[in-house]
């Protein structure tokens, strides 16, 4: 038992922000049902490789096509099966995650979520890929 | 004019004045980067100031801000690129250096580098630098272009931040950490001078650490040296060198086991205290969601930690899950701390038991567990203590378990980043109200415990990587908690190259500025590594030792020459902590660039399109920069760093604020907010006190370090902190009697201002910048008197030489060396011979390093010998 010295009136504030949460956090679960399965037709991908990756990839400039309801992580592993293994080692860690230090631009747009699905506006989507490096000290 | 040194007004034409203007920008003496007003007269630079309207330094200059005019003006800087002529390279060796052009360097150079890439990237090795050249994303920008795994900042991090930096992100989610100066009372420093002298947010910290003295903030000092912190102390408490987590422990025991004073919500809802750990180590998970488990004291059942409320969670007690007995990592905690009696605090520390106890029991008691405060109208958790360490406790073998042990400190009495508390540097922000851009929060992992929102590099200290087999040139693969490396030079880099079974070698070094011979270890060490380039590239304002190496050198711009978008950001480097102002100062250039000097940055980008990677290294900076929309920089076309800068500007705080707006008013600023400057009350994160990757982690690097034949001690991966010797503590040679250590000096900032006269002199006039401070009463015991000229002698016969300082105001056993002097670069004069060489005690191998973060020793055992009596 611990002794502080007046009465615990953090104690509410501290669990407020740590109410239990529970449930499913499978982002792609939480769609309606249409949102999740529309939009079947193939998507383009217009795929640019940049710094590391390009100098292991046969061709740093690719298309692609993936399914409508791809996602980021669909998109991964089709250019790893198209660049073959040792760009698709790249992008993973030993332990099969995505390494964290691999940015990639959907449209422009940094997309670190690897469930967020791909849209299309009718024509190719432009992909851009680049493995961040850096020492961090200081 | 009176303020202005006749040396600059003889060049400024003072008779037809045109030009007479203040400008903001900002600081560039260390990486604080505090804001400043240059006062520019006819194209010179005659004075700067701290700006009052920042709240970086808010208004404050330091002796060496206000000397950066000196370095400026320096004739020793460099103005043309040259190339050496003798193919000879070594200490002390003249490189004969030839001025040549400068596309004559960059054709040199890109060829070089273009052929390399074809090779292979990873062979170029990049080599930066803390604090000649703040901007820290054109070198990641480059590596990410060019491809290349391998880079370094020299001796930062390997020194000052390898635990530092793991530990203040892993547990405040920010690079670094401090008082909550406008709310603590009492502060405990462990080896640090965070408000003293140096550091991040230097002139800010300086202001309110004064206020809060004023205000009647207890500041205990826990240091061997009571120099810049401990002579501004309430009380210095004088520790044995390297000992930090013998005292933090026994003060947690004193907290935990003999007060019983601990924050029982905090440690439920913002820590893994409550989460099950069975005899393996490892927590106790859900085979169906492998989340850790709990045990809820309502339900009398095990239950996943996101299921119950934090309030019914068991902190005691030992229970079945599953077949399996475990029991809360509290409990593991509480007899785990049994070990460390005040007693055994007093025998590993040489701080006698009573005050272990007595400084545990003020700060026990001053946390004030269960209070809060209304601020703004939001009520937060009061705790008005901090524990702080810095580099002078991490910096050891042991170095995250002494900054993690302090740490603990705050976390058990519910002490972290709360009103009064420990906060690191803005760990949550709501973002720039105009936008919404630079949001960024902690955030939960799957296993409830935080994710860092902002940091350094791409990727955060937490969740730790697997190890793997290395393949970057410092072996960071191999030890994911490290980010400087010992590797980077160390006498046994190619015995573990071979070892771990490298294809390639490092060959090309690019110098960002770093002066890697003096900032690491012993130059022995450094100088063969050096030797081992092909090629050495070096961007430098000075020609320094490093740069002696070099075949070919850029002359860089200073930061007076210098625009940069984003002098302060991230906010959690060095933007003051605590309630104020979010504030984003640029720098920008001052004065034209001289002579025939160009900025690094921008020399990278005409190298990029030499060597046919424009588009990488756009791409890369717009993914550094994290640059949206219109703002993203096009594939093919080459920018200059400003208009880089201008896209950055634009892209966080709208189309109306680009550069130019910048130029003209220097900054933004907007309120912070109560709930985003004590952010954890109001974040659903959780952080580990018990390790338990460590177990895992341990297991893995063994399992690929083992067959090698490289030893990894488990003792370094116990999921709960001790005090473990260093390689100093262990040896009993006779008259090895002194544990060595070096300082930062208040005058200096490491090894970059050595060369700025005004802040020779003030060295000069310090009794202790340059000179070797012993006790008195030791060194009188010893026959030795002040001025006298002595060596110093580490075991394994490294020794430096300096003149005898004794004083009251040192451990016993401690022989302090302010770092980093003695240079003996032919071209930096008003440097060269002055003061001591610490770093040439220091060895740079495996034994001396952390077995778990890489970190170098930075204490040395020590014999002192009497060469000459003072004059």
């Amino acid at each position: 038992m611990n002794k502080i010295l007046g009465p615990d009136e953090s104690a509410p504030i501290w669990y407020s922000a740590s109410s239990k949460r529970g449930g499913n956090t499978d982002s792609s679960a939480d769609l309606p049902a249409d949102e999740a399965t529309e939009n079947s037709a193939d998507i383009t991908l217009n795929i640019a490789l940049f710094g590391y990756l390009s100098t292991k990839a046969e061709n740093d400039r690719l298309t692609l096509s993936v399914p409508g309801n791809a996602k980021v992580r669909d998109v991964i592993e089709t250019i790893g099966e198209a660049c073959g293994p040792e760009i698709a080692a790249t992008f993973n860690n030993d332990s099969g995650e995505f390494i964290e230090c691999c940015r990639i631009f959907v449209e422009g747009v940094l997309l670190d979520d690897l469930e967020a699905r791909i849209s299309s506006k009718g024509g190719p989507t432009d992909i851009e890929i680049i493995l961040l490096m850096a020492n961090e000290a200081g | 004019m009176d303020d202005v040194p006749q040396n600059l007004t003889d060049s400024a034409d003072t008779t037809d004045k045109v030009d007479d203007k203040w400008i903001s920008s900002s600081c560039s003496l260390c990486y604080s980067s505090c804001s400043i007003k240059a006062h520019r007269v006819n194209g010179t630079v005659v004075k700067i100031e701290g700006n009052p309207e920042s709240e970086v330094g808010k208004g404050r200059l330091c002796g060496k801000g206000v000397s950066g005019i000196m370095s400026h003006y320096d004739p020793n800087r460099l103005n043309k690129p040259m190339k050496r002529t003798n193919p000879e390279k070594g200490k002390g060796i003249d490189p004969m250096w030839e001025e040549i052009s400068w596309d004559e360097a960059l054709d040199t150079v890109a060829e070089k580098l273009k052929a390399l890439r074809e090779d292979d990237p990873r062979k170029l090795f990049i080599m930066r630098t803390t604090t000649v050249m703040t901007q820290h994303i054109p070198p990641f920008a480059f590596m990410s272009a060019f491809g290349t795994p391998n880079a370094s900042a020299a001796g930062g991090g390997l020194h000052c931040g390898n635990g530092a930096h793991l530990i203040s992100g892993i547990m405040h989610s920010s690079w670094s950490i401090v008082p909550d100066f406008q709310y603590c009372n009492y502060a405990v420093y462990f080896g640090a001078s965070k408000g003293h002298a140096a550091g991040h947010a230097s002139c800010s910290n300086m202001t309110m650490a004064a206020d809060a003295r004023a205000r009647g903030m207890k500041m205990v000092v826990v240091d061997p040296f009571a120099n810049q912190a401990g002579a501004n102390s309430t009380e210095w408490v004088p520790i044995r060198v390297g000992t930090d987590a013998g005292l933090a422990l026994s003060m947690a025991n004193v907290l935990v086991n003999e007060l019983e004073m601990y924050d029982v919500a905090y440690l439920k809802a913002k820590t893994n205290m409550p989460y099950l750990i069975g005899d393996d180590t490892r927590y106790i998970r859900d085979p169906e969601t492998n989340k850790p488990m709990v045990w809820d004291s309502e339900t009398g059942q095990a239950c996943t930690f996101d299921a119950t409320d934090s309030a019914d969670m068991a902190l005691e007690g030992t229970y079945m899950v599953d077949g399996k007995q475990c029991r809360p990592g509290f409990v593991l905690m509480k007899e785990h701390l049994k070990t460390y009696t005040v007693e055994r605090g007093e025998e590993i520390t040489t701080i006698p038991a009573e005050n272990i106890r007595r400084i545990a029991t003020e700060f026990a008691e001053e946390a004030r567990i269960g209070s809060t405060i209304v601020i703004d109208g939001v009520t937060v958790p009061y705790r008005p203590v901090a524990a702080i360490a810095f580099r002078g406790s991490q910096g050891h073998k042991n170095s995250t378990y002494n900054m993690l042990s302090v740490d603990l400190l705050n976390h058990l009495v519910g002490a972290a980043d709360v009103a009064g508390g420990c906060l690191g540097f803005n760990p949550a922000c709501d973002g720039y109200p105009e936008t919404g851009r630079l949001k960024y929060i902690p955030h939960p992992d799957p296993d409830g415990l935080m994710i860092t929102g902002s940091w350094m590099g791409p990727h955060g200290p937490y969740p730790i990587n697997d190890p793997a087999p290395p393949e970057r040139v410092g072996l960071q693969n191999l030890f994911p908690m490290a980010m400087g490396s010992v590797f980077q030079a160390s006498t046994d880099q190619e015995e573990m190259w071979e070892k771990f079974d490298f294809d390639y070698r490092p060959e090309f070094l690019l110098n960002l500025g770093a002066n890697q011979i003096m900032s690491v270890g012993n130059s022995e060490a450094t100088e063969a590594s050096l030797k081992k380039f092909k090629f050495i590239v070096s961007f430098d304002i000075f020609a320094t030792e490093t740069t002696e190496f070099a075949d070919i050198v850029f002359p860089d711009c200073g930061y007076l020459e210098t625009t940069d978008s984003r002098s302060n950001f991230p906010f959690i480097f060095s933007l003051p902590a605590g309630l104020g102002d979010w504030c984003w100062p640029i720098r920008q250039e001052v004065v034209e660039p001289e002579g025939e000097r160009r900025l690094f940055a921008d020399v990278l980008q005409e190298l990029a399109d030499r060597i046919g990677i424009t588009p990488d290294l756009n791409a890369a900076y717009n993914a550094w920069f994290e640059l949206e929309g219109e703002n993203r920089l096009k594939p093919d076309r080459k920018y200059t760093f400003a208009e880089i800068g201008d896209h950055d500007l634009k892209d966080k705080f709208g189309p109306d604020k680009g550069l130019e707006y910048f130029k003209e008013h220097g900054l933004v600023k907007w309120p912070k907010k109560p709930n985003e400057v004590y952010w954890r009350a109001f974040t659903d994160v959780r952080v580990p006190l018990y390790w338990e990757w460590m177990t895992d982690t341990w297991e893995k690097t063994v399992a690929i370090a083992g067959p090698k034949g490289l030893d990894i001690p488990q003792e370094y991966y116990s999921p709960l902190p001790d005090w473990l010797p260093c390689p100093s503590h262990e040896c009993n040679h006779e008259d090895f009697d002194f544990y060595a250590f070096y300082y930062r000096d208040i005058v200096h900032t490491n090894s970059l201002t050595m060369e700025n006269a005004w802040l020779d002199e003030a060295a000069q006039l310090d009794p202790y910048s340059y000179n070797i401070a012993i006790n008195a009463g030791v060194g009188r015991e010893k026959g030795l008197q002040s001025g006298d000229l002595i060596s110093v002698e580490n075991e394994h016969g490294h020794k430096v030489e300096g003149r005898a300082r004794l004083t009251e105001t040192i451990h016993p056993e401690g022989l302090g060396i302010g770092a980093c002097a003695g240079h003996w670069a032919r071209r930096m004069p008003t440097a060269k011979g002055k003061g001591v060489f610490f770093n040439d005690l220091v060895e740079l191998d495996w034994e001396h390093s952390s077995p778990n973060n890489l970190t170098v020793d930075l204490c040395a055992k020590v014999k002192v010998t009497k060469l000459e009596a003072a004059q």
